[in-house]
């Protein structure tokens, strides 16, 4: 069984995302992928769905979408106000993050301005169905691909759902939900150490760990610039282009730092002071234009344990199988 | 021959550093540019069999990058494994092999070339004998990165060899051919982009929707076919209508 998806109003950035787009790197595609893998994991857990499954992300504000058929949606990750609204539009009642919800056909839900972070998802029973492209559901404008049209969402647009989880929604204590949601809302990301030291002077990690940086403006899913403290460079210009991934912190000949996101580019030609490790890649997708942060630095190990001990957490908190299965 | 006689006369090739980078790749780094045949030998090495948990393997001059998930892999492990398939391949082998090659129709008439004039005048040359400069030699696609699709061209002739524009432009239109230090290349998709503008190709170098969606590979061999006005219009015509039958 399917049904569609309408989109009412659509909010700013709203993108379809999975777990992203692996594989196709070497081709110049960015992995892409939701920017808080975390909020999407437990917002597709919630629904009965795999972890992979395409939902909305949304940017700084919510949408307002109705659906054609019986329903059952979770939101997650950062939230604004959410109504669950009558085909007439008459406001039913609120919809509250990580409570899978039912939604019946011809009813429609409204989210308002998010809250506390950048990004807040819209997973459903079912998953979005949009077409795989290479491999992924997951929207990449710059390369046209993913979600519909490879576009952010626009009114009108219609999104095939499924309806059908592989497994039965289900709900988690309050207290497991306070905790999901505070998990990517952290402020001090976690760097290792980058490739390029020899191009960087001996106070530039110093000066990383130690002041404090502002989220800027530019800030969207290919990067995030910050500023408020310039990061000392010894060659004032650009390395041979070289692999990248998301979470390493270029340093532009001027000094300013930009975090690589899900969809930055592959090869960069900035050197690179600083690596935020796996656990804190979620907190990045949260970022929001203005958020002040820090930096601390870690070792492989620690940043090994982060990521091992953030996904059991995950795992008690919102397990990927339902309890009750044998 | 195809392959470049620098690297075949070399019998002992460079050993790259190998490192972590961040907690979820490997960066195998090469003090000076090894050339394409020892980047390729490295590539295939750490790609076939794949290495347990790697997603993705980024070529560029000269720096590899084995990207893995670390809750599938122990970082250390990749590490070692890299290690041991560069000491297998004895320090990465350059074998020949035949290359694909690419030939992109190019116009290189006003519109379509904004920067054409600035370049042959810091060259002291003229506009047509610039574009039979650019036109005239295969060039070898070093590695895919910037957009989907853009390859990095090596082997651009020295009179071209020109800085990025000190302001990037905030579009460029796709197909553009440009140049900038010793490279040339061509913008897939309408991006900013600092590289002077010589000519544009009405081929879509990248297309999800093809069994290969980037029309240029690593390795391929480029050459550039100068094209006027009329051919690229009848070109740009076909393949619009070629893209609609196949839908």
């Amino acid at each position: 069984m399917s049904g569609q998806l309408r989109i009412i109003r659509p909010g700013p950035c709203s993108l379809v995302q999975d777990l992203g787009r692996p594989g196709s790197a070497h081709l110049g595609v960015a992995r892409s992928g939701a920017a808080d893998t975390l909020s999407l994991r437990a917002g597709n857990r919630l629904v009965g769905n795999e972890d992979n499954a395409a939902a909305i992300e949304m940017t700084l504000a919510g949408l307002h979408a109705s659906f054609d058929t019986d329903s059952t949606v979770c939101l997650s990750g950062a939230g604004g106000d959410a109504l669950l609204l009558d085909a007439h539009a008459k406001a039913m009642r609120r919809v509250k993050l990580l409570e899978p919800t039912r939604i019946g056909a011809g009813e429609s839900l409204r989210i308002g301005p998010l809250k506390g972070g950048a990004r807040g998802y819209l997973c459903i029973a079912g998953g979005v169905c949009t077409a795989t492209e290479l491999g992924s559901r997951s929207t990449h404008a710059a390369s046209g691909i993913g979600g519909l049209g490879g576009r952010a969402l626009d009114t009108g647009d219609c999104l095939p759902i499924g309806t059908d989880a592989a497994r039965p929604a289900r709900r988690i204590a309050p207290q497991a939900r306070e905790r999901l949601l505070a998990m990517p809302l952290c402020r001090e990301l976690r760097v290792t150490p980058g490739p390029h030291a020899e191009l960087f002077d001996q106070d530039a990690m110093e000066t990383l760990v130690s002041e404090a940086f502002r989220v800027s403006r530019a800030a969207d899913r290919v990067g995030v610039r910050l500023e408020g403290t310039k990061i000392p460079t010894l060659d004032p210009g650009a390395i041979d282009s070289e692999p990248m991934l998301a979470g390493a912190i270029q340093v532009t000949p001027d000094g300013t730092p930009i975090i690589l996101m899900p969809d930055g580019p592959t090869t960069g030609g900035y050197p690179v002071i600083g690596v935020v490790i796996g656990a804190d890649l979620p907190a990045l997708g949260q970022l929001r234009p203005g958020d002040e942060i820090r930096f601390s630095a870690v070792d492989l190990e620690a940043a090994l344990e982060a990521l091992r001990s953030q996904r059991e957490e995950l795992d008690t908190l919102c397990p990927p199988d339902a309890p009750d299965r044998p | 021959m195809s392959t470049d006689p620098s690297q075949t006369s070399s019998t002992t090739p460079p050993t790259p550093g190998v490192t972590l980078c961040g907690d979820r790749s490997v960066r195998i780094s090469f003090d000076h540019d090894p050339g394409v045949g020892v980047i390729e030998s490295v590539r295939r090495a750490l790609a076939s069999p794949p290495i347990p948990g790697a997603a993705d393997i980024i070529c560029a001059m000269k720096t590899v990058s084995v990207v893995f998930d670390p809750l599938e892999a122990d970082p250390s492990e990749v590490l070692a494994e890299v290690r041991r398939r560069l000491d297998g391949a004895g320090g990465a082998t350059i074998e020949d092999r035949p290359r694909r090659e690419v030939v992109l129709p190019v116009c290189y008439e006003p519109p379509f070339a904004p920067d054409l004039a600035s370049i042959a005048e810091r060259a002291g040359l003229g506009q047509s004998r610039l574009i039979d400069l650019h036109a005239g030699v295969g060039y070898t696609a070093r590695f895919l990165g910037f957009s989907p699709g853009f390859a990095y061209l090596e082997g651009l002739p020295e009179a071209l060899h020109a800085p990025r524009l000190e302001s990037p432009r905030t579009r460029i239109e796709p197909g553009s051919v440009a140049v900038a230090g010793c490279f040339s290349g061509v913008y897939p998709q309408a991006t900013p982009g600092g590289w002077r503008v010589i000519g544009r190709t009405p081929l879509r170098l990248f297309d999800p929707a093809r069994k290969s969606p980037a029309l240029i590979g690593p390795g391929d061999l480029v050459r550039f076919r100068p094209i006027d006005g009329a051919e690229y219009a009848r070109l740009l015509t076909e393949q619009v209508a070629g893209e609609g039958g196949l839908q």
